[in-house]
């Protein structure tokens, strides 16, 4: 398929869907609706929500108070996760004895213990960030680890046979091998950072996407929930993207991958 | 004179690496993977160590570089003379997949510490060498097997070792790609003499290689014997096959594999 076609194809599926979901909620055709909009509301009330909500500068604010939520967890995370992961990959005994509980830690449900971070740390920023990293972190260290852990043996047996010393060896195989595993963590980790953002919104907050769909589903206002809902999606798609294009350019070295 | 080195071994020349009845016995199981082992690689000279798999090639030669797993016992002798710098080239290229074919050449030059542009001007005649200019700027995954084990050779040249340690570099390339290489070797030895301990199964390749071609038999891996090629120089990877006297040589070295792989034909050791 050329790349036209593929972005011809896409358009016809939205195009599509969107079509029909004006039609079921009853606004293409009068008179003929086969779901009550209360429930789903339709892409044009969605439109006039939306316009409305930036309007009045709402959505715009909650947006930037997400965005800053999850890049300060989506900063934190990686750099404590590639610390952690490195600590793990090189030295044996932390290995051995912390592993366990890495994984105990990184299978608790985020959503289960964010109300003990609002409990601990309020219900401002702080909680949210700290979700999000709990979710970053855990990404970034797996993929770390594993970094270091699957480097080719011929190639540090050929670097140690060439006698390099354990700084050339970290400097020319270890870190550049364990790079692309980060950036492969990397558009992960920017859905997952939104992710735990908006779990902390939900159980409290008082700004934020998050904050906006919670409130909304509890005054009954479905065209906002779905205008909040539309807007993550949105932003989770252009910070993937730009995730990827970033990916890409910096490991150019690297056979193309498609999806 | 099982293992023994022959007298047909001129060279006046110093041993860079020298094996006196070494051995070697791995793990709780006692296993013996080389059992009396004498070799000497002299400088200036490509000795190849042929045999089937499992002989204990590789081990002997991860005991040269240091890379045998830990619990190995270690007895007998195994001397690598003072500062000699070695290059090693296993079967697999181990390149650096995130750098180009420039960089990874660089890697030698740049281990022993050379400026920025000292690396340049070592990897670039090299790079020539090996006929890769046009893919300088290349990654290894844009190139066949072929022209990444050019690359891991360059790579290994550039460091400038004094003894170059091969592991069946050639086993995993295709019959040409295998010639071309083997033809490479020659070439640049002819330029600047090469000092080289190279693995093979291949026999063969053994003999277009080796001045000197030690056979090796297994369970235990040891030495069987030693023997000087005298082939017409400069030789030809693909000339050479052909010759009455590499038939000749082939088909003893062939006998000599056949009767210590044959246990009921095994000589007493």
């Amino acid at each position: 398929m050329t790349r036209t076609q593929v972005i011809v194809g896409r358009l016809l599926v939205l195009i599509i869907g969107l079509l029909f979901w004006q039609f079921a909620a009853g606004d293409l055709v009068p008179g003929v609706r086969l779901v009550d909009p209360f429930f789903i509301s339709s892409p044009t009330r969605i439109a006039v929500d939306l316009r409305k909500g930036f309007a009045d500068g709402i959505l715009l604010r909650d947006v930037g108070i997400t965005l800053l939520e999850s890049f300060g967890g989506l900063v934190i995370g990686m750099v404590t996760g590639i610390a952690a992961g490195l600590a793990f990959g090189m030295w044996r005994p932390l290995e051995l004895i912390a592993e366990p509980f890495m994984s105990a830690l990184n299978a608790l449900p985020r959503p289960a213990i964010a109300p003990l971070m609002v409990l601990w740390l309020g219900i401002g920023l702080a909680s949210k960030v700290v979700l999000a990293w709990s979710l970053v972190f855990f990404l970034v260290f797996y993929n770390t680890y594993l970094g270091v852990k699957t480097i080719d043996q011929d190639i540090i047996n050929a670097m140690r046979v060439m006698r390099a010393s354990p700084a050339q060896l970290i400097r020319i195989v270890i870190f550049p091998s364990v790079f692309s595993w980060i950036f492969a963590a990397l558009r992960l980790s920017v859905s997952y950072a939104l992710i735990g953002a908006i779990i902390g919104e939900f159980v409290g907050a008082t700004a934020g996407i998050g904050y906006q769909l919670i409130a909304a589903e509890g005054l009954l206002q479905t065209d906002r929930v779905y205008s909040a809902l539309i807007l993550v999606g949105i932003i989770a798609v252009l910070l993937t993207t730009l995730a990827k294009m970033l990916e890409n350019r910096i490991l150019k070295w690297r056979p193309p991958v498609s999806v | 004179m099982n293992g023994a080195d022959t007298p047909a071994q001129p060279s006046s020349l110093p041993a860079l690496i020298e094996a006196r009845n070494f051995s070697v016995t791995f793990g709780p199981s006692r296993l013996v993977a080389l059992k009396g082992v004498n070799l000497s690689v002299h400088a200036g000279e490509i000795v190849v160590l042929v045999g089937p798999s499992g002989c204990g090639k590789t081990t002997f030669l991860n005991s040269v570089c240091g890379l045998l797993p830990p619990g190995a016992e270690l007895s007998g002798t195994l001397t690598v003379a003072q500062n000699v710098r070695l290059g090693y080239m296993p079967q697999r290229d181990a390149l650096l997949p995130w750098r180009t074919v420039l960089g990874n050449v660089e890697v030698g030059p740049e281990l022993r510490g050379l400026s920025r542009s000292q690396r340049r001007a070592k990897a670039e005649p090299l790079i020539e060498l090996v006929g890769l200019s046009q893919f300088r700027n290349h990654y290894p995954h844009e190139l066949s097997g072929g022209m990444r084990q050019r690359v891991s050779l360059a790579r290994t040249l550039a460091y400038e070792p004094d003894v170059i340690l091969m592991d069946e570099p050639f086993a995993a390339l295709d019959a040409f790609n295998r010639t071309a290489l083997q033809e490479e070797i020659l070439r640049i030895n002819d330029k600047a003499r090469l000092t080289v301990l190279f693995i093979t199964h291949d026999l063969s390749e053994a003999l277009v290689l080796g001045r000197r071609v030690a056979v090796m038999s297994s369970q235990p891996g040891h030495v069987v014997e030693i023997h000087s090629v005298d082939l017409p120089e400069p030789r030809s990877a693909t000339k050479l096959r052909g010759t009455d006297a590499f038939l000749r040589l082939f088909q003893k070295l062939w006998n000599e594999l056949m009767a210590e792989s044959d246990p009921t034909k095994r000589r007493e050791a």
